[in-house]
């Protein structure tokens, strides 16, 4: 994986997917908040405050598998990195026969 | 008009009916009773018209929804007052980013929410003007009840003071919280928004789209003062059911959108 496409993936799941679910939050937070003695208008807004929450919570949870993914990606390319500098050699030659 | 004005209104109606029908009695205090029990009833029937709402009390209510609006606006929701969230604007451009991103988690992300989410956003703004529309229809009626009302008790004084005239009084009330709720402006919802899925932008239009444009005028007619009384409570009737039938087209129009959120979730992103 290159690493600009890590480092967006990375920025997604710390900037952009939680600053969608703050977004959720405080739609669902003000919507909560508009008091109002009607029935009908008040379960339409029950229905749209459980909407906005649960992308709140979607977006919440999205951003933090999408961090683990990105440290993921990016342990196993160390890692790939690392076997890749073992298995070619310090000085950049190839290993001798018999080495794994 | 105050409630106390209203209420100043009616007791002077019940006044000036006493007074016109009195004429002619001659200090008869049986019949003077008679005709006070008559109107005694007039500012009850008036009174039963303060209880309406404050319609200025409407506004914090869609100011409130107005804010929740920005938040889920995208720009294109043809309210010039409600310009693109720059959360949502920056979000739009993070599907490339998580392109890279895969497993079954990202599977369902990208399904479920991240590709229908143009359209599910579009949606839930969609059902919040249609909130917003449905108290502005709210304030409308209760405004313009308070309208009628005040025309009702005033064309009533003047036709009691017509009363004793050769001819017959006529007089006419234009019942505006009929076309109360169809007054209020269309949720907004042009470009782009009319195009979210299933047709949920029609279904916002329901509120506006209710009721006719143009208030019906009752006409009224009266010789005596009894009879114009009598017209008075008949008017309070009809602006009474006029305002329960506005009320329950708001109504039907909440639970209509209600029922689209509970029969097709998946348009809403709701799970």
């Amino acid at each position: 994986m290159l690493g600009v496409d890590l480092y967006l993936l990375w920025r997604a799941g710390r900037r952009e997917l939680p600053a969608l679910a703050g977004v959720y939050e405080r739609a669902a937070a003000d919507l909560e908040g508009v008091r109002h003695d009607d029935a009908e208008w008040c379960a339409l807004r029950r229905s749209l405050v459980s909407v906005l929450a649960g992308a709140a919570r979607q977006a919440t949870e999205a951003a933090e598998a999408v961090c683990a993914a990105a440290g993921e990606y990016a342990r196993a390319d160390a890692a790939a990195r690392a076997e890749f500098e073992r298995l070619r050699g310090a000085d950049g030659r190839l290993p001798q026969a018999g080495a794994r | 008009m105050t409630y106390e004005l209203l209420m100043a209104h009616a007791a002077e109606i019940q006044r000036l009916a006493s007074e016109v029908a009195m004429v002619g009695l001659r200090g008869d205090a049986g019949r003077q009773a008679a005709v006070e029990r008559e109107f005694a009833d007039v500012p009850d029937a008036f009174r039963a018209l303060t209880g309406f709402p404050d319609p200025g009390r409407f506004d914090a209510m869609a100011d409130g929804v107005t804010s929740v609006l920005r938040g889920l606006s995208t720009g294109d929701g043809g309210d010039p007052a409600v310009p693109a969230d720059p959360e949502l604007a920056r979000f739009l451009g993070t599907a490339g980013a998580l392109r890279v991103w895969t497993g079954p988690a990202a599977d369902r992300f990208r399904t479920g929410f991240l590709e229908p989410w143009p359209a599910l956003v579009r949606n839930q703004y969609a059902i919040a003007a249609v909130l917003r529309s449905a108290l502005r229809a709210q304030q409308e009626i209760w405004a313009r009840a308070r309208q009628d009302a005040d025309r009702i008790a005033e064309q009533a004084i003047g036709a009691l003071g017509a009363c004793g005239d050769c001819t017959r009084t006529e007089w006419s009330v234009t019942f505006t919280v009929v076309a109360s709720v169809a007054a209020v402006a269309a949720v907004p919802l042009g470009g782009a928004a009319a195009l979210a899925v299933g047709g949920v932008a029609a279904v916002a239009q329901v509120v506006a789209a209710t009721g006719p444009a143009e208030p019906p005028q009752t006409a009224f007619s009266a010789d005596d003062p009894v009879e114009v009384v009598e017209r008075v409570r008949e008017a309070i009737g009809l602006l009474r059911g006029h305002i329960r039938e506005r009320r329950d087209a708001v109504a039907a129009a909440l639970a209509t959108t209600g029922r689209l959120m509970d029969d097709r979730p998946e348009w809403f992103g709701w799970r």
